[in-house]
């Protein structure tokens, strides 16, 4: 594939793709193409690496000639091993600005010659997938790297979701574009070849009125458009989850929200067919985590109580009555059957303030009958972080939590065959089939997203066929 | 490749040693027991790529293994694959001429690695590449090490002149498809060369064997013969060697095998190993002494290149010392377990050439000149023969030197200060600088002449009348007869007069000893070191009767420095 060597060949160049038009397929060509040396291939998220990962190992590139890391983990790596250039805050960041400072501090030691040194002895190129990603302090060490060795980059602008809060994304037009030279731009949707080619073929005119800025229509023949406009029946969204999940029982499906409560409140009607996906910085996981952190038996029961009401069905509404009635001090007793396990279960918890009694406690409201976890992922990740904490290993309880988050952020995640996220979540990922639950509440770029998820089919629910944007520069 | 830095802990002699490496080129002098080839030993276990030592307990200082073996090498100019942040381009740590080693690279620091070699009471050794900022070990393999290259020319060189696994040549050669096939053949081909039977006696033996099983109810299944096992016969690539004509290798000359080892380990690493070599001078002529060291030195890379490799040596030889500068020799001093590497000031260069025996000794007795140190060693010998309970210089590691005239005493504070005992045997007729009571507070034994005296003015004044006499005849000798004397006497000797006749017959007076002592000065009579044993023949004997002179009074506050072992 001529584009793939031209990429490899790039001293610095950037790719503008359009989703699911095969940048994958071309970082991992053109990586695979260098005869020697070990290419950095960075990316934002693991989902990413992996799926880099998978497709390297699948074109036979030559091992040790390539290093896939998330730009967070490759920044940590050095900032941490060298903490007096760095002046790292934490080696374990966790907050926002413990990740700035990740970032500042490699800053600082990519200034070093030795480390420079270090850097041209370990990678002979560098190239950078989701470009359209990196905050600006990102792109300021990627370009420090681009000092050392040959960069390219590969993004896709009208992906850029994160220009939100302090995120500060790169400015396509004035850091890519004037800072790089265009390799190829490819648009051939190869995603939906062979699946869905009507759709693919449509993806594709719907990019080119959203950067021209050009009226949709979403009453199109690749798609199944559901209008909501009057229906007040909430669960509506649910019975189209339910039935594109029925319809395609060995395929993937996801169902995209912008809101997290709605992702939750559809997973959780859905009686657990569909699995909400978690942000790996979970701030549900941290609350949860500072909850159980101090305070007595009776407060770890209560905390326990409230965050099976996040993960599962059943059980918090069954105890709120013993919630209360132990906050209070006292013993809650109960003549149904089905809540003799929990009350003893929650009451050892009460009387040992333990930790590991608390995931018992978790444990035994998950078996309660017709109980349906739906937040499977936020459930089992806290039954570990609860299992492993070890006051001599971790600071803090959120310290055990956080490590368990991490192994996960590094190790990678199986994504359930059906899934409910945020287009935050669910980015960069690809499904079968994708239900698009609020189309109007979606901006240019997060539709974008979400319209490109799914290469077989599409169902978008929303209360306007036609939407229109301001134009978009790419 | 090279050593910048390597800090020793508790392994052997050594208490503890810290050493900052400059330069690619030296070589450790100093005595006997100055732990030099203790410090080559830690090198090499630290970086070798060898696991056989087996380390026992007499390997931890004073046998006392409650605290571990710390060795810790650092290294620079490092080859990419062992900074690649694959394998330890996070651990690397800073260094540079300036600032010496640092944890955490400097804006000018270059890349360096501290390998720490680690034995405690269970004896197992673990390398870990270490700095002050990582808890978690980071171990490192053996195949890891081999990287660095490292290579000790010492007892086992012969191991290099086979196809052994990791043998240079084996290196040189590289990968050779069809060797184990030829191998196998040339041991089948072994086995059929030695046909059953063809040794009768072995074949007689064998069927005793035959006979001696049968009556224990062993029979066997063809008949016993003696055969070659090849199992037993190494026709293996070790058993490779190289050979000149019909003669392997092994069985040259040491010199040249070392020379060859050398030749071999320059050819194998060009990016630059590091050399350890034990005894310099072992099993080579001067000549080749000369040359190995010529093929030892570094080549300098080009423009702002580094060198390729290091070299660390050991000598005890004077013409090693000699063919070396100033700068590559590194004294080392152990005392009480505490180990220095001293650099040796490029002021002392002139004394390296002149004498480079004051260096391999413990003490040294800095003289003013020729004269001072010819009658010293002289002495050694007289003493040593007129008293058996006199212990030599060279068993007490003394070694008598030149000091050169005037530079001798800032030569001898210069020694001091390289951890050296130091006495100073000198005149007293020009003021010395530094003064005697500067040298005195530099630890030295000051052995100065009273009065505005030397040498040879305290033979003619203080000895009894006939060793004068002796003298003159010896310089005489020396010197073109008696008359090239009595014409030195004559212009010295107070109104003129040299008495008449031979010097034989001469009688003592106060004013012909004062002309003979200044003759003698002027003239240099003295002033060879071949001399000084016939001198000293003359003025030992004379010593006890004269006690009260300055002469022996100094002399015998001399020896009794000697005989101190301060």
């Amino acid at each position: 594939m001529p584009d793939a060597e031209s990429l490899a060949q790039a001293r610095r160049g950037y790719v503008a793709a359009a989703a699911g038009c095969g940048k994958t397929q071309l970082i991992s060509e053109a990586v695979a193409s260098h005869p020697t040396g070990r290419q950095l291939v960075l990316t934002h998220t693991h989902a990413g690496v992996d799926a880099l990962r998978a497709r390297l190992e699948r074109l036979g590139a030559r091992l040790g000639g390539y290093s896939v890391q998330t730009i967070a983990g490759f920044s940590l790596s050095y900032a941490s091993a060298f903490p007096r250039a760095s002046s790292l805050a934490s080696a374990k960041p966790k907050s926002q600005d413990e990740w700035k400072s990740v970032y500042s501090g490699l800053a600082a030691v990519l200034k070093l010659p030795a480390v420079q040194k270090v850097i041209k002895s370990s990678y002979a190129g560098l190239y950078v997938d989701e470009y359209q990603d990196c905050t600006k302090a990102q792109h300021g060490l990627m370009m420090s790297v681009a000092d050392l060795l040959p960069t390219r980059v590969l993004g896709d602008p009208l992906q850029g979701i994160f220009d939100f809060g302090d995120n500060d994304p790169v400015d396509w037009e004035a850091d890519v574009k004037e800072k790089f030279q265009s390799v190829c731009s490819p648009d051939e949707p190869r995603r939906w070849a062979g699946k869905n080619e009507v759709l693919g073929a449509w993806l594709k005119q719907v990019r080119t009125s959203l950067i021209n800025g050009q009226p949709i229509d979403l009453r199109h023949a690749a798609v199944r458009f559901v209008d909501t406009s009057r229906s007040v029946n909430p669960l509506l969204a649910v019975g189209v989850c339910q039935e594109v999940a029925s319809q395609n029982p060995d395929d993937t499906v996801v169902a995209i929200h912008h809101r997290p409560q709605q992702c939750h409140w559809v997973a959780n009607k859905l009686n657990g067919r569909y699995s909400c996906i978690e942000p790996i910085e979970s701030g549900e996981l941290l609350k949860f985590a500072e909850s159980l952190a101090s305070g007595n038996g009776a407060q770890k029961a209560s905390a326990a109580i409230e965050f099976a009401g996040k993960c599962m069905t059943v059980a918090a509404p069954m105890l709120r009555g013993a919630q209360k009635t132990i906050l209070k001090g006292g013993k809650p007793r109960s003549t149904k059957a089905e809540l003799a396990g929990p009350l003893a279960a929650l009451d050892r918890v009460v009387s040992t303030n333990d930790l590991v009694n608390v995931a018992a406690a978790l444990e035994v409201m998950k078996e309660m009958p017709k109980a349906v976890i739906y937040r499977r992922e936020l459930l089992d990740e806290s039954l570990r972080a609860l299992r492993e904490y070890d006051p001599a290993k971790h600071q803090s309880v959120a310290d055990a939590f956080w490590a368990v988050r991490n192994r996960t952020r590094q190790m990678g995640r199986r994504i359930p065959r059906c899934s409910v996220g945020r287009t935050l979540l669910i980015k960069g990922l690809e499904f079968d089939h994708a239900v698009i639950l609020d189309a109007d509440a979606l901006s240019a770029k997060d539709l974008y997203v979400a319209l490109t998820r799914g290469c077989k089919s599409l169902t978008i629910l929303g209360k306007s066929p036609v939407v229109q944007f301001a134009a978009i520069a790419a | 490749m090279r050593l910048c830095h390597l800090k020793i802990e508790r392994f052997r002699g050594i208490n503890s040693l810290e050493w900052t490496v400059r330069g690619d080129f030296l070589c450790f002098i100093g005595p006997g027991d100055a732990t030099k080839s203790t410090i080559l030993d830690a090198i090499e276990l630290a970086l070798s790529a060898r696991r056989d030592h087996a380390f026992d307990d007499s390997d931890f200082y004073e046998s006392d293994t409650s605290q571990p073996i710390i060795i810790t090498a650092t290294l620079t100019q490092l080859p990419e694959s062992m900074i690649s942040d694959s394998k330890f381009g996070r651990d690397i740590r800073g260094w540079s001429e300036e600032s010496g080693l640092r944890d955490e690279p400097g804006e000018h620091d270059e890349p360096a690695l501290s390998i720490r070699l680690t034995v405690d009471a269970s004896l197992e050794p673990e390398w870990t590449v270490y700095n002050e900022r990582t808890a978690e070990p980071r171990y490192m393999m053996a195949r890891d090490r081999q990287a660095i290259g490292l290579m000790r020319l010492g007892a086992s060189i012969d191991r290099q002149f086979t196809w052994n696994d990791g043998t240079v040549l084996s290196r040189i050669t590289g990968k050779v498809e069809e060797l184990p096939r030829l191998l196998a053949e040339a041991a089948r081909a072994a086995r059929g060369s030695v046909a059953e039977g063809a040794i009768k006696t072995l074949a007689d033996a064998a069927a005793r064997v035959q006979e001696l099983g049968k009556k224990v109810g062993v029979a066997p299944r063809k008949i016993f013969g003696a055969g070659l096992d090849l199992r037993r016969v190494n026709v293996g690539s070790g058993g490779m060697a190289l050979h000149d004509g019909n003669i392997p290798l092994r069985r040259a000359g040491l010199g040249t095998r070392r020379l060859l080892a050398v030749a071999l380990q320059r050819e194998i690493i060009k990016d630059g190993g590091i050399t350890l070599v034990d005894e310099l001078e072992h099993g080579l002529e001067p000549h080749r002494l000369r040359s190995l060291i010529d093929v030892l030195r570094p080549v300098a890379g080009g423009e702002g290149q580094p060198s390729a490799g290091q070299v660390l040596m050991t000598t005890h030889s004077p013409i090693a010392v000699v063919a070396l500068d100033a700068a590559a020799l590194k004294v080392v001093r152990t005392k009480d377990g505490a180990t220095r590497i001293i650099d040796i000031d490029p002021s002392l260069q002139n004394l390296v050439r002149a004498a480079p025996e004051a260096f391999l000794g413990r003490r040294i007795i800095v003289c003013e000149g020729k004269t001072e140190a010819g009658l010293l060693m002289g002495l050694d010998r007289s003493w040593a023969d007129a008293d058996v309970a006199y212990t030599s210089f060279a068993y007490r590691g003394i070694v008598p030197v030149d000091g050169g005239g005037a530079q001798a005493p800032s030569r001898a504070v210069a020694l001091a200060q390289l951890g050296y005992d130091v006495a100073f045997l000198g005149d007293s007729d020009r003021p010395t600088n530094p003064t005697p009571e500067q040298m005195t507070a530099a630890g030295i034994k000051v052995c100065i002449w009273d009065g505005a005296s030397n040498t040879e003015d305290r033979f003619a004044r203080d000895l009894p009348w006939g060793a004068v006499k002796s003298l003159v005849a010896l310089a005489a000798r020396e010197h073109g007869g008696d008359q090239r004397i009595i014409d030195m006497i004559r212009g010295r000797i107070a109104g003129g007069q040299v008495p008449a006749g031979a010097p034989a017959t001469w009688v003592d007076a106060e004013p012909l000893r004062a002309a003979i002592g200044a003759a003698a000065h002027a003239n240099d009579l003295f002033k060879r070191i071949g001399l000084g044993k016939e001198v000293a023949a003359v003025v030992a004997p004379c010593l006890a009767q004269i006690p009260a002179t300055d002469l022996a009074a100094k002399l015998a506050s001399l020896r009794a420095w000697v005989t101190s072992d301060a």
